[in-house]
């Protein structure tokens, strides 16, 4: 009984526990981890998948998930730098509304068309592609102003705006989640979709709302792409649908829907963001990031499904 | 007459429950017994012993007087025994022939084995044949059965379980999610099918249904077993099911 | 009533017939340079790379799983062969034939007795083998030897048709044959359509299931073979997108996601209209990015059709 009671535990904190002996050890390998340049490289490598990992653990939660993240992403870039001639507010509306219209279409297919998440996003995800190639090939999309760069690079009380937009959106999500109504709707729906519609929750309406929000997220995580990096090309985003849903599986948010929350996200966002950091300081090659992150999703749901099966 | 089935001092615990406390149970030849009880009463979880899903903790099973070891669900099926729970286990999507002869597949000659060729024309007509002698309706036996009411699903169910098992067919609430006429064809169904098993078992809420259907009924309450009470030379009477719910209730009516 | 409901189902279960004729009508009118012999044959032989990879996947989807590291062991596999070419042509073949079985067996495995969703498994093994792969290679393509047997498999033709398609077509005549004809086929329905009842009438689930991962695996490497053989080099990077792509022509073909239902047949015709179209738009001298947008809009519409008239 005992033993059982304490894997329990260890299963539910695995990422912190991962968390803390990564930093004790790349400490004692790496003079520079420490460093605070490095640890804002950290925070940069984690900000743009983490804030997409926000909408994505919101969606998995509800059994659902989104492979068109990617492409939605290059999409708010590219079309962040096209319009960034009309300033910044312009910029803005725009990269977010074009991601934000692709979640619509997204949630539109996944509820009220019916399709399941697998397709819908698969269609959308070569959509997008196809389309910020079109785009892309036709004209010039590079160059960023000072501006925008000054927004990538700039720093409030030594920490980087991008990474307060991140720490913003997650700590208020969270907050919105676990302490609201809504949130509660949110695992109701992914829990036990049944009794969420004789409760009168609009499924509909949330799993929509949940898509239009992942959308907007891309676009938000495009535009602080955009501030950083100078051109726009259709290989952006390549992988990060696979980096988001492993970051959120692995932080602990169960892909059969119903249990997990935004904090356990940040965890695998940041367990993902040091090792990634880590190998690049130990000179490790980007390869062996690939597939430390495969064997580590693997490894995740293994262990989280041999303890639960062990409590039985 | 002999006894097909019989379940002596039956003790199940789960934890700090008890599901059944030293419970005795008989199925005579060619018998339908009506398992009958409130909720918790340990119907359920005597059924799941019989058919291998539990191991009991204290008791014997003996089929037809020999002493049995049940240990899992593939024991039951290989002694004769076939239960049909509540969600029928049935594949949808398939026809009524492939639903019948899922796992078990006619295949044309005997070599292969799980790369035979499959003689769907023997099956369709096997299928067919089977389906007609227990007098079912169904239109077309090409059909997902999906397609099919509640109770013709039921039926499907049943002729699979009778082709392949012959010795004691369990049925777990049978009518409980059908209408008033499919049930009256089920209870048909099941009166012409006794002849082709050893003996049946339902488990029901539903005392009517009992009533018409089963020759005698066994009684749990809490666990334990109540009574047994017979039904064949009744008749149908107000006292009989009176008897009946004061046992499943432990209230008396006056 | 019955007969609305007859013509409904005949015409459902035909769409992607009609829809292939209809495009060919079409191209007969607007695209004549389509139907010469060579283009033809050119199609078929791009088809097959994708039509292999495609008709494994049906049996693995109509099993109740995904296999989405098909991609990355094609990657693998064509690396493998390759460099073992130098040691034996034997090597070459077997050795990413085996090594494809090895890693499907683990795929299947992990699968069914840790019971986690297949998507996150193969995601997992997606990003493992891929970057296993680029580690193996250091990043670079490796060559052949010119003028090596090798090169024999998969290049050229058999009496006027590219050897490729001709595997093609034998690949598809056994699975089909496989999947429709046998106890082995019917069983695999069986545990798509209901996996927990197939366990209990005595159907070997498991195992089957895991077969099918097998399958799906070795079949990758097969493609791979004939890719690398007839370009007589492998890129670690090849089969970049296969696994969604092949899904793509599987559920155009109308198989199921959820399983238990599609048809191998119907998958060849699906790989057959999409490599159609492709190569029409090609003629046409559309920009490549149509492709992805077009193929978005068919897997959506096919989708949406095959919703909306399976439930009458």
């Amino acid at each position: 009984m005992n033993t059982n009671i304490i894997l329990k535990r260890i299963n539910e904190n695995k990422v912190i526990i991962i968390i803390i002996l990564l930093i004790i050890l790349l400490s004692f390998l790496s003079p520079v981890f420490h460093t605070y340049e490095n640890i804002v490289n950290v925070v940069f490598e984690i900000t743009v998948e983490g804030i997409i990992a926000i909408g994505m653990t919101i969606l998995i939660l509800q059994k659902n998930f989104d492979l068109s993240v990617g492409s939605n992403l290059a999409l708010a870039a590219t079309v962040a730098i096209l319009l960034q001639r009309y300033g910044p507010v312009v910029t803005i509306i725009g990269a977010i509304l074009a991601s934000s219209l692709a979640g619509l279409i997204n949630g539109i297919m996944v509820s009220y068309l019916r399709f399941n998440s697998f397709v819908a996003t698969l269609a959308m995800m070569f959509f997008l592609k196809g389309l910020v190639f079109y785009i892309v090939n036709g004209e010039t999309v590079k160059g960023i102003t000072q501006y925008y760069y000054k927004f990538g690079y700039g720093t409030l009380l030594k920490i980087p705006y991008p990474a307060i937009v991140f720490l913003v959106l997650i700590t208020v999500s969270g907050i919105l989640l676990s302490k609201t109504k809504l949130g509660r709707h949110i695992y109701a729906i992914g829990g036990n979709p049944i009794a969420a519609q004789y409760f009168g929750i609009n499924e509909k309406a949330f799993i929509t709302s949940s898509f239009v929000l992942t959308g907007a997220l891309c676009g938000i995580a495009g535009l602080i792409i955009m501030t950083r990096v100078n051109i726009a090309s259709g290989a952006l985003g390549l992988y990060t649908n696979i980096d988001v849903i492993a970051a959120v599986i692995i932080g602990g948010t169960l892909f059969s829907g119903g249990y997990g929350d935004l904090f356990k996200t940040f965890q695998g966002i940041l367990v993902l963001g040091i090792i990634a950091n880590g190998m690049t300081l130990l000179n490790i090659q980007s390869y062996l990031q690939q597939v430390i992150k495969g064997f580590l999703l693997v490894l995740v749901i293994v262990i989280d499904s041999i303890v639960t099966v062990r409590r039985k | 007459m002999e006894k097909v089935l019989e379940l002596k001092h039956i003790t199940k615990k789960f934890g700090g429950v008890v599901a059944l406390d030293d419970v005795d149970f008989e199925l005579y030849e060619n018998e339908i017994v009506g398992l009958v009880g409130d909720n918790g009463a340990g119907k359920s979880t005597l059924i799941k012993i019989i058919s291998g899903v539990y191991i009991p903790d204290v008791g014997e099973i003996y089929l037809e007087g020999k002493k049995v070891e049940i240990h899992d669900p593939k024991d039951a099926i290989r002694l004769g025994i076939e239960t049909i729970y509540q969600d029928l286990a049935l594949f949808d999507n398939l026809s009524a022939s492939a639903n019948i002869f899922a796992g078990r597949e006619i295949t044309i000659g005997k070599i292969g084995g799980i790369l035979g060729w499959l003689d769907q024309k023997k099956m369709d007509k096997e299928a067919k044949l089977l389906i007609e002698n227990f007098g079912i309706e169904i239109r077309n036996p090409k059909e997902e059965v999906r397609r099919l009411s509640g109770g013709q699903r039921q039926s499907v169910a049943i002729s699979r379980s009778i082709k392949w098992g012959n010795k004691v067919l369990i049925m777990d609430e049978p009518t409980a999610a059908l209408g008033v006429k499919e049930s009256g064809k089920l209870l048909d169904l099941i009166r012409r099918v006794i002849g082709n098993v050893k003996g049946i078992v339902i488990i029901s809420h539903n005392i009517e249904h009992v009533i018409g259907i089963a020759n005698r009924a066994i009684v749990l309450r809490r666990g334990q077993r109540v009574g047994s009470v017979q039904i064949a030379n009744r008749g149908d009477s107000d006292d009989l099911h009176r008897e009946l719910v004061s046992m499943i209730t432990g209230l008396r009516h006056t | 009533m019955q007969s609305g409901y007859k013509v409904k189902k005949f015409f459902s279960s035909q769409i992607l017939l009609y829809s292939f004729i209809l495009l060919l009508i079409l191209l007969s009118v607007f695209v004549p340079a389509f139907f010469s012999a060579r283009n033809i044959l050119n199609i078929l032989r791009q088809a097959s790379t994708i039509g292999i990879i495609a008709c494994a996947m049906t049996i693995v989807l109509i099993g109740g799983s995904v296999d989405l590291s098909v991609g990355s062991v094609v990657g693998l596999s064509g690396v493998l062969a390759i460099s073992y070419l130098y040691r034996s042509l034997w090597l070459a073949i077997l050795i990413p034939l085996l090594v494809a079985g090895l890693i499907g067996f683990l795929n299947g495995i992990i699968t069914v007795k840790f019971k986690v969703d297949s998507v996150i498994v193969t995601l997992g093994s997606l990003a493992i083998i891929r970057g296993v792969t680029l580690l193996y290679t250091g990043g670079k393509m490796v060559d052949g030897i010119l003028g090596s047997p090798y090169m024999l498999i998969g290049s050229g033709d058999f009496f006027g048709i590219p050897k490729p398609v001709v595997y093609f077509f034998f690949v598809a005549l056994l699975l089909s044959l496989l999947l429709h004809k046998t106890k082995f086929g019917r069983q695999i329905f069986c545990i798509g359509s209901n996996f927990e009842a197939s366990r209990t009438v005595g159907i070997s689930a498991e195992r089957l299931k895991v077969i099918t991962f097998v399958i799906s695996a070795v079949f990758a490497a097969f493609s791979a073979i004939l890719i690398s053989s007839r370009l007589n080099t492998a890129s670690p990077l090849e089969g970049t997108g296969y696994e969604f792509d092949a899904i793509t022509a599987v559920i155009v073909g109308g198989t199921s996601l959820f399983g238990g239902r599609g048809s191998l047949p119907k998958t060849i015709l699906g790989v057959l209209f999409l490599a159609s179209l492709n190569n029409a738009m090609i003629l046409l001298n559309l920009n490549f990015s149509f492709e992805y947008m077009v193929k978005a809009f068919l897997l959506a519409l096919f989708v949406y059709l095959d919703i909306r008239l399976k439930d009458i």
